[in-house]
């Protein structure tokens, strides 16, 4: 059955964020994490947090959507913390000492600076995509790359590429999850044995779903040609956005301020 | 009108070319509903590459309203004029949202977007779609996913339809609303061309078409055929229950139709 | 070797907001050499219950026992045990051989190599395949009524105990039906037969019992000679009864005194020509 929404994926919604167009979203987060990844003391990503949050706010994403996002990295941001913040000898640890290990305060500081600015840069990309629609992301990169096309960059075929990934993502995991179970039911096991094993016992799984895909890919390439595909050549688009002036105000305002924060703090 | 001139088609495979189709001659008209049977391999499919030049005859010749298929200036005119559908609704969407599905064929087109718009929604309306335009294809039925690759189609604004075997792969539901929606193009004066396997779907058709080995056996009226058993056998045809029941009742006197399939038609006669 | 399913409830993604009720308070009771027809409209939670049936899924409540013995795990790897075809089988072929892939199940449940290969050539024949011309393709190589075949001696290979298929026919040409439904009549010799499907003229005269599926919970379970003479128990079940019942019960609507229901043409044709001729 449908799992609850994964990381990173869109939730439906009519908000100020979602409503922005895709290129002003993708130019904002570029702005957020350049300031993100620029400040260099805790004003600076308080001041980065304050704008997470307003923007979560606005964007009208439960916040336990976000936050299940960030635990999904709850390992990393944890290693980052060890690492940073642990010490092998006691002599230099400053905080706490247990035997031959010891914690230092300096170290810990650091390491909540980049667990922080980790959280941040999770939030940031992953309200992109929670509030912009496959279509709109795939659809923002063309736009964006369309001036490429001077030194002869397929910008169409490839935002064609990425719409078809993402129409077929759904599809095939319900594919794989069909055929797992029909394996399981003539007797496989996934969960016995070493690694090599283990990976072997996919083979069964993984045979199928790769010829049902290229099966797949085979129909649609002709069901394509049916419908007239011929290349980006000549296409016009059925959801062409438009930058607005709340577009332009939002992406000069948020990258002014964003820009200016990661110089000076 | 498609016209199939004398058509043969050979495949190329490893031993050999193997024919799909010989000489085989028939007309496609606008209005007109064709139910093609016969069994797998039979040559159903190829007919229908052809209809609209994803495919060339080997001999002979396929015209679309005047045109050869095999002129290469006009191919994109031509597939504009023949939708094709096929078997399996997921493998001909492309797009994430229905609406954004239906409208691929005319943005490959270059349509402009208002007047794109338009055929979008009268492509949905007329599949019996509209209300789910923003719905994620996955989450459709498959009657619906078939519904949606005909509304993408419809989006062409074709003047003929050729559907390969459409509802094979859907429930009684699913195929009574495509078959449904087949019957309403049709009289909106849309040329339909149903390959099935379904010998009832034949009942509904204006002439029906029986391809045997690359060869057609059978081309006319339904009601010939289906009354005929030695005809029906000499094609390979099975009669479903309903159809035994219908020959039995008539053998003893009831007057029902020859194209009775349905219980509704056999009734009828009572 | 009786299969019970008691009390048996299941819910997709219980304690979310995504939870769907599948199956509410089952009983069923399967019995080996018994041709059993579970028909249900789609989402009637019919899948579910062959999924349950052979050990797949957990019920949430309720549970499930093979000769009396509550069943953990997937039945597949026992002999004999629970063999389930599901619904386009052929998607799960991937051996380099027909015989190879035949031989997968078998091989599973522990057998020799040998011994799978022996079990696959009765399989194949089983279903129609001969072993010598069959076994050494490719399994992409088949046709789709061939595929469909193999993919079925698969767990034929396995001797289940209880063959369970879900729509074995869907999406076959009338010939690839007719051998499919010759397979699932011949496997009642050595197993218990539960056929799985939404269209009710496939199989109805296949079968000594059907159960009526509705909405997770069974609304019928008799012998296919009673469901015949209450024709309406399809209706309640959102399906849509087989034509031959279907033009009877439209003929009693329209006033034609019918004594009984009867699926077979002949037997249907006689039937309505004389009460057709009685009143007149």
């Amino acid at each position: 059955m449908k799992a609850p929404v994964p990381f990173g994926q869109y939730v439906p919604g009519d908000s100020f964020v979602h409503r922005l167009e895709p290129r002003v979203k993708m130019g904002l987060v570029a702005a957020f994490m350049l300031m993100v990844f620029t400040v260099e003391g805790f004003a600076g990503l308080a001041v980065a947090a304050g704008l997470a949050a307003i923007a979560v706010a606005v964007s009208s994403v439960p916040p336990r959507i976000v936050v299940r996002g960030v635990r999904a990295v709850s390992i990393i941001l944890a290693f980052t913390l060890i690492a940073h913040s642990l010490r092998w000898n006691p002599a230099t640890a400053t905080l706490i000492r247990v035997g031959p290990i010891g914690v230092d305060a300096q170290g810990l500081i650091t390491g909540l600076f980049f667990v922080v600015r980790i959280v941040l840069l999770v939030i940031g990309t992953s309200l992109l995509t929670f509030t912009t629609s496959p279509v709109r992301l795939a659809d923002g990169l063309e736009r964006l790359m369309r001036p490429l096309e001077v030194v002869r960059f397929p910008a169409g075929e490839v935002a064609m590429m990425l719409t078809v990934a993402l129409r077929f993502i759904p599809t095939t995991a319900e594919e794989a999850e069909k055929i797992i179970v029909a394996q399981v039911a003539r007797g496989a096991r996934f969960d016995t044995g070493g690694l090599i094993k283990r990976a072997r016992a996919y083979v069964p799984v993984l045979v199928p779903l790769f010829v049902n895909l290229f099966r797949r890919a085979d129909e649609l390439a002709t069901a394509m040609e049916a419908r007239c595909y011929r290349g980006g050549e000549g296409r016009t688009r059925f959801t062409e956005s438009r930058m607005t002036a709340t577009d332009w105000v939002a992406l000069a305002l948020g990258g002014i301020t964003m820009i200016s924060t990661g110089v000076v703090l | 009108m498609i016209e199939f001139i004398d058509v043969t088609f050979e495949y190329q495979s490893s031993g050999g070319s193997v024919p799909a189709l010989r000489g085989v001659s028939t007309t496609l008209s606008p209005g007109e509903l064709v139910t093609v049977l016969g069994p797998n391999g039979s040559g159903k499919s190829t007919l229908a590459r052809l209809a609209n030049g994803l495919l060339h005859p080997s001999g002979g010749r396929v015209i679309v309203e005047n045109i050869d298929t095999g002129d290469a200036e006009h191919i994109w005119d031509i597939r504009s004029r023949v939708g094709l559908v096929f078997q399996n609704p997921d493998n001909q969407i492309v797009a994430t949202t229905v609406v954004e599905d239906v409208a691929f064929g005319p943005e490959n087109l270059g349509i402009d977007p208002p007047l794109m718009r338009r055929r979008v929604a009268r492509a949905l309306e007329s599949v019996g779609l509209d209300g789910l335009e923003e719905r994620e294809p996955h989450t459709l039925s498959g009657g619906q996913k078939q519904r949606l690759a005909i509304a993408g189609t419809l989006a062409l604004d074709p003047a003929y339809l050729v559907l390969d075997e459409p509802t094979a792969m859907l429930d009684l539901q699913g195929r009574s609303d495509v078959l449904d929606v087949l019957a309403t193009l049709r009289d909106r004066g849309t040329g339909i061309m149903h390959i099935t396997h379904h010998l009832a779907d034949a009942a509904a058709a204006d002439r029906v078409l029986v391809l045997v080995a690359g060869s057609i056996v059978y081309d006319g009226v339904p009601e010939r055929l289906l009354g005929d058993e030695d005809m029906l056998a000499r094609c390979g045809l099975t009669v479903p229950p309903i159809g035994r029941l219908a020959a039995e009742l008539r053998a003893s006197g009831v007057p029902v139709p020859p194209d009775a399939l349905t219980a509704e038609s056999v009734v009828a006669g009572l | 070797m009786t299969l019970s399913l008691t009390g048996v409830d299941f819910t997709y993604g219980a304690g979310t907001a995504f939870a769907t009720r599948a199956l509410s308070d089952v009983d069923i009771t399967f019995s080996p050499g018994e041709v059993v027809l579970v028909l249900g409209a789609t989402g009637s939670g019919k899948s579910t219950l062959l999924r349950i049936a052979a050990g797949l899924l957990v019920p949430d409540a309720g549970s499930v026992t093979l000769d009396g013995r509550a069943v953990r795990g997937p039945l597949a790897v026992v002999r004999p045990g629970v063999g389930i075809v599901f619904q386009s089988p052929e998607m799960q072929l991937f051996a380099e051989s027909v015989a190879a892939d035949v031989a997968f199940g078998p091989r599973n449940q522990g057998l020799s190599e040998e011994d799978a290969i022996v079990e696959a050539r009765r399989a194949l024949d089983a279903v129609g395949l001969d072993p010598e011309e069959f076994g050494p393709r490719s399994p992409f190589s088949l046709s789709g009524g061939e595929a469909r075949r193999a993919a079925i001696a698969g767990v034929l290979a396995m001797a289940p105990g209880y063959l369970m298929l879900d729509e074995p026919t869907a999406g076959l040409d009338p010939s690839g039906r007719e051998s499919v439904r010759d397979i699932v009549t011949a496997a009642r010799e050595s197993a218990g037969v539960v056929v799985v499907t939404h269209d009710a003229e496939e199989f109805l005269g296949h079968a000594d019992r059907v159960v009526l599926l509705s909405e997770g919970r069974i609304i019928f379970d008799g012998r296919t000679e009673v469901l015949v003479q209450n024709p309406g128990r399809f209706t309640e079940a959102g399906l849509r009864a087989p034509e031959v019942l279907r033009a009877q019960m439209l003929a009693q609507d329209a006033g034609v005194a019918l004594p009984r229901f009867a699926l077979d043409p002949t037997e249907v044709a006689s039937l309505l020509a004389e009460a057709w001729s009685g009143p007149r």
